[in-house]
Parts: C-alpha cells; sequence; structure tokens
C-alpha cells in the first residue's frame, strides 16, 4: 500500500517508461485533436516531463500505489492521464490561429500520394484522418464501406507503412 | 519542443490505439517511439537513478520544481534591466561612472546600486549571498529565505550597518528597489502607451479627414472652403493650363500670378455666385506680393477661372479610384469569372489532393484541358450529389485560364480562407468558407 514499501528498483522501467511515454504523446494529440487543435504543437517534452511526473509522484508517495488493485502501469497510466488533462488544459488555445505552412501541406500531400499508390484503402484511410479528422473506429468503417473489425486491421498495417515511410523520408 | 509534428508521425499517432499500447510489445513500442523521433533512454536512466535513492531523498514533484526554477531566474533578469535603465540616473552625477561599469562582469552587485549606492561599494562580500541557493538537488530547503530576512531587520535595529551590508537586507531592498525601478519603468511605459492609444484614433481621424476632404474635391463648387491649399496648388496648374489655349498665354503667364491681388477682389464679386470662393481665398496667399500691373490679365482668367476649375477637378476622381479598391467593396462586379460551382464529397476531396487537381500541378498544367476539367466537375457533381463537406469550384479567368479551388467547411483544420486567396472571389464563394487548395490549371 505504501510506496516506500515497494522495491523500485526492480520495476521493469524499460518496459514501463517507453510505453508510458507513448501513451502520453498519443493523450496529449488525442486532447489536441479533440480540442479542434489538430496539428498544434506536440510537445514531446511534455509527454517525457509528464511520464516523469507521474514516476516521481508514485514513488514519493505523492500518489502511492495500491499494489493490491493495480499492475503498476496501470497505476502510472492513469497518473499519466491526469498529468495530460492538466497540460492539454493549459495548451488551449494556445495553438489556435496556427495555420499549416505550405512545406507541411506539400509533405502531407507527398505522404498520401505515397499511401495512394500503396493501397487505395490506406490513402482513403489517411485522407479521412488527415484531412477530414475523422478518428472513431465507427466512422471510418462507415466512410470506407468496410466493417469495423478490418478497420483495426488496415490501421496496424498502414501504421507500419508509415513507420516505413518514417525511416525513409526522415519524418 | 513544440515543432509541429509532420503529417507523417501525426497519422502515426491518430492510427496509434489508446487502449492497445499495453498489448503492444515492446519492439512495437520502441519502433513507435523511434519513429516519433523519441529516445526515451535519459527518462529511463533518470527514472532509475531516482529509484536507486533512499525513500526520503526521492524528490517531490508537487512543489519543488516551481521554487527552484524561479530562484535563479529573477536574479539574473533584474540585473540587466537595472544597468540599462539605471545607468540613465547615475549618469547625471557622473562621479561614479567607473564603479558602474565594473559591476556589469559581476551581475550581482550593480543591482544594489540603484537603491543604495552606499552599500554597492561595500558588498564585496555580496558574492556571499550565492549561499542561499547552492543546494544542489534538494530545493525544499530553500524556503527558510524569510528568516534571514528576520533576522537582518534585527541586526539593523540592535547592531549597526554592517551587518546588514554583508546579507540579507541589501538583498531585499535590491529587489524591492529593482522591483520599483522595474514597476515605474512600465507604469510610464504603460502611460504613454495608453496616452497613444487615446489620442491616435483622433490623429488617424484627423487624416482620414483631411484624406476626405481630398476626395471629396469631386464636388468642387460644394467643398470650396475646407481645401483653400490643395486648391492653390491646383488652381495654379490649371490656370497654366487654361492660358496655353489663348494663343499668347506663354508670356502673359508670369505675369499673371503679381497681379493676384487685384484679381481675387474681382473675381470674388463676379464669380462668388458660382461657389468659386475657395479658390479666389487662395490665390491672395500666393500672389500677395504681385503688383498692380497684372489686373488686364485678371480680367481674363475672370472668365476662365470657373471653367479652370472644373478641370483641375478631374484628378481627384483617380485619387477614389485608388482608394476604393481597400474598402473591399469593390469586388462586386468580380463573379463573371465564375463558370461552375459544384459540391464535391469528401473522398473526392482526399482524391483531389493526390488525383484530379495536383495531377494538374504535377505535369506542369499541361494535362488538363478545359475538356478534362470539364468531365472531372461532372463527375465531382455526380458523385457529390448535393453533399456539402465541400466545395470543388472551377473558375475561369479573364484570361481564358482555368483556377481550381477546393473548399472546406470552417471546422476543418485548414485555416487559410478565401480572402487569403483571393479577395475578389469573397462575395461569390463567402468568406467563411475555408480555403483547402487553388491551383492554377493550364490555360486553354
Amino acid at each position: 500500500m505504501v510506496s516506500d514499501s515497494v522495491d523500485w528498483t526492480s520495476q521493469d522501467w524499460d518496459d514501463l517508461i517507453p510505453r508510458l511515454i507513448l501513451l502520453a504523446v498519443l493523450r496529449l494529440s488525442r486532447a489536441a485533436v479533440d480540442d479542434g487543435r489538430q496539428g498544434v504543437a506536440l510537445a514531446i517534452a511534455d509527454a517525457e516531463d509528464i511520464v516523469d511526473r507521474a514516476v516521481a509522484e508514485t514513488m514519493s508517495g505523492q500518489h502511492p500505489w495500491d499494489q493490491s488493485s493495480d499492475t503498476l502501469y496501470e497505476h502510472l497510466a492513469r497518473a499519466v492521464g491526469s498529468g495530460v488533462i492538466a497540460t492539454a488544459g493549459l495548451m488551449t488555445g494556445s495553438g489556435e490561429g496556427e495555420e499549416p505552412s505550405g512545406e507541411w501541406r506539400s509533405d502531407r500531400r507527398q505522404l498520401l500520394d505515397h499511401l495512394y499508390d500503396k493501397d487505395e484503402k490506406h490513402g482513403e484511410l489517411a485522407s479521412l484522418i488527415l484531412l477530414e479528422n475523422v478518428h472513431q473506429p465507427a466512422e471510418l468503417a462507415t466512410a470506407l464501406e468496410v466493417v469495423p473489425v478490418e478497420i483495426g486491421n488496415m490501421r496496424r498495417r498502414m501504421k507500419r507503412e508509415v513507420r516505413d515511410y518514417i525511416a525513409a523520408h526522415g519524418s | 519542443m513544440s515543432a509541429k509534428p509532420s503529417p507523417a508521425r501525426q497519422l502515426l499517432l491518430a492510427l496509434e490505439d489508446d487502449g492497445g499500447v499495453a498489448d503492444l510489445s515492446p519492439d512495437e513500442v520502441m519502433a513507435d517511439l523511434a519513429a516519433l523521433g523519441i529516445d526515451p533512454a535519459a527518462l529511463i536512466a533518470g527514472v532509475r537513478k531516482q529509484a536507486a535513492r533512499p525513500a526520503g531523498m526521492r524528490r517531490r514533484v508537487m512543489e519543488p520544481p516551481p521554487e527552484p526554477e524561479p530562484a535563479p531566474p529573477p536574479e539574473p533578469e533584474p540585473a540587466p534591466p537595472l544597468q540599462t535603465e539605471q545607468p540613465d540616473i547615475h549618469r547625471e552625477p557622473i562621479p561614479q561612472p567607473e564603479i558602474y561599469r565594473e559591476p556589469p562582469p559581476q551581475p550581482d552587485p550593480p543591482p544594489v546600486s540603484a537603491t543604495q549606492p552606499q552599500i554597492l561599494r561595500d558588498p564585496d562580500p555580496v558574492p556571499e549571498p550565492p549561499p542561499v541557493t547552492p543546494r544542489p538537488g534538494i530545493a525544499s530547503y530553500r524556503t527558510p529565505a524569510p528568516a534571514t530576512d528576520l533576522m537582518a531587520d534585527m541586526r539593523i535595529r540592535a547592531g549597526g550597518a554592517e551587518a546588514i551590508e554583508r546579507e540579507g537586507p541589501p538583498k531585499e531592498k535590491k529587489k524591492g528597489g529593482s522591483a520599483l525601478a522595474i514597476f515605474g519603468t512600465l507604469a510610464v511605459v504603460a502611460g504613454l502607451a495608453a496616452v497613444t492609444v487615446a489620442v491616435w484614433p483622433q490623429v488617424r481621424d484627423l487624416d482620414l479627414a483631411s484624406l476626405m476632404e481630398r476626395v471629396d474635391p469631386p464636388q468642387p463648387v460644394q467643398q470650396a472652403e475646407p481645401a483653400p491649399t490643395v486648391q492653390e496648388s491646383e488652381v495654379t496648374v490649371s490656370r497654366v493650363e487654361p492660358v496655353p489655349p489663348p494663343a499668347p498665354p506663354p508670356a502673359p503667364e508670369p505675369e499673371p500670378p503679381p497681379a493676384a491681388a487685384p484679381e481675387p477682389q474681382a473675381v470674388a464679386q463676379a464669380p462668388a455666385p458660382q461657389v468659386v470662393a475657395p479658390a479666389p481665398a487662395a490665390q491672395p496667399a500666393q500672389q500677395p506680393a504681385a503688383a498692380a500691373p497684372a489686373p488686364q490679365p485678371q480680367p481674363a482668367a475672370d472668365p476662365n477661372a470657373p471653367l479652370n476649375i472644373v478641370p483641375k477637378v478631374e484628378p481627384p476622381p483617380p485619387v477614389q479610384e485608388a482608394r476604393l479598391p481597400e474598402n473591399v467593396e469593390r469586388p462586386f462586379t468580380a463573379p463573371p469569372s465564375i463558370t461552375t460551382i459544384v459540391p464535391v464529397e469528401r473522398e473526392l476531396l482526399a482524391e483531389a489532393g493526390t488525383g484530379i487537381l495536383s495531377s494538374g500541378v504535377r505535369q506542369g498544367g499541361r494535362s488538363t484541358d478545359e475538356a478534362r476539367l470539364s468531365d472531372r466537375l461532372e463527375e465531382a457533381q455526380r458523385i457529390a450529389a448535393g453533399r456539402q463537406i465541400a466545395a470543388l469550384v472551377a473558375i475561369q479567368s479573364a484570361e481564358g485560364d482555368y483556377d481550381a479551388v477546393i473548399l472546406k467547411r470552417p471546422r476543418v483544420d485548414e485555416t487559410r480562407t478565401i480572402a487569403d486567396a483571393d479577395p475578389a472571389l469573397i462575395p461569390i464563394l463567402g468568406d467563411s468558407a475555408h480555403l483547402y487548395d487553388l491551383v492554377r490549371l493550364a490555360p486553354r
């Protein structure tokens, strides 16, 4: 119950920290999209700070981890979620008038071209996400006229493609 | 670190399932982070280090962070402003300019001089105060700061100035003095700004008013009085013009100016009913020193004067034309260029980004001729079928070129508006439409 009773050094931080950072980045970006600030500055540093703070607060007992109820990851994920909410609140409106630059538009068009060339469905999915801000699986499935399950499969395949694209193009 | 993510990274994040992060394999997590440009190694090391510390030594997150950061900045920040502001005050005495330039290398002492120059010179020990901040990892120890202040006050009352000079009080006063100086300057600046803001509209109105007066001249007869100066120059010029018509003008021209004095009177009597009064009023100013010899040319000028003024008014109209465009009222007659407005389905819009329009661009605008564009528009119209997510607009320019504009509704992230691309489209498309892209296709 008490955080002092936990052997913090034995935790698998090599697995936990990257996972938590990824979670924080995802939630920050979602918060930005929900606020209609898609494309607004995504602060990776914010994500790392949020994770760092969540871990520090847990270790120091400010947000003690109840070992009997959750895994440490679930506890930290909740703490990260709170941090994201606080950070997103501070970010509100900060990027309101931010306009995508011509270069950014060009990159987007190039990415869409690439995905369309690979698979037309993937191109359509990417277009819905990037151009229309459609993110909900149900909406995507309706727009693409596929079953919702297929959206999950398409996402996984597209993730690999996008990772490869980033590796090949640098960003 | 607030750079806008690239489209690819943004898409990658969008594809990631929030709840699925826990189920991702470590390799996948690391691959995603690598694609996002994130290296968690530093944070992992930091967490491990913190986990290895004994419980009492682990940093507390809530309060410490804010304290340590604010502490250091205030010292360096106040120093520069004080040095820049106070020099003005201290340059008056001139006696100790040297002492002031020494401090710059030592950022701490100089600010103190602002309020208490006497203490400034003693503060050789001033470097001692730093010990207040040095605590390495534990920020919470910095809180006792107020205690030193109290001690300093006690020393002031009991002992003397020596103790005060070495420790807290001077710093407090220094900060207080610097704060006062800053607030003072801010107040002055704010005051000036307020005055400027208050006065500016009036000044601007005056300018506008004067400009309006200039523009109004098209109705010369009525506004004769307000624009005497302008008419002066105009009148002189106009006279030069009319004079030529009567064959022998070149010689008489130089003469009329001197005779101005008598002329105005005569003119004022006869033409006054014609509301030409302003011109005569201006003339006397120009030709006051003139002698009487010119009265003869003047009578000739009287009949011409009204005629001259009328042509004079002609130049102003062009001025009006130049200003109207700024008022945005101009585009009312612009629409003729539009040929077709077609609502487009979002899939088509997405496709347009890489298909219809961009193909025309990628191929240098040569591949899309009028017929193909027309076919595309028909296809778009068929697909759209009344949906209003976006609109594809084809515009035929005066030169016969085709412009294609993809429009999106305001909720989309695109913030560039039609007005940014071409204000002439506002009355046609509405300024609420958000421009997705504007592409010039091949000329016919």
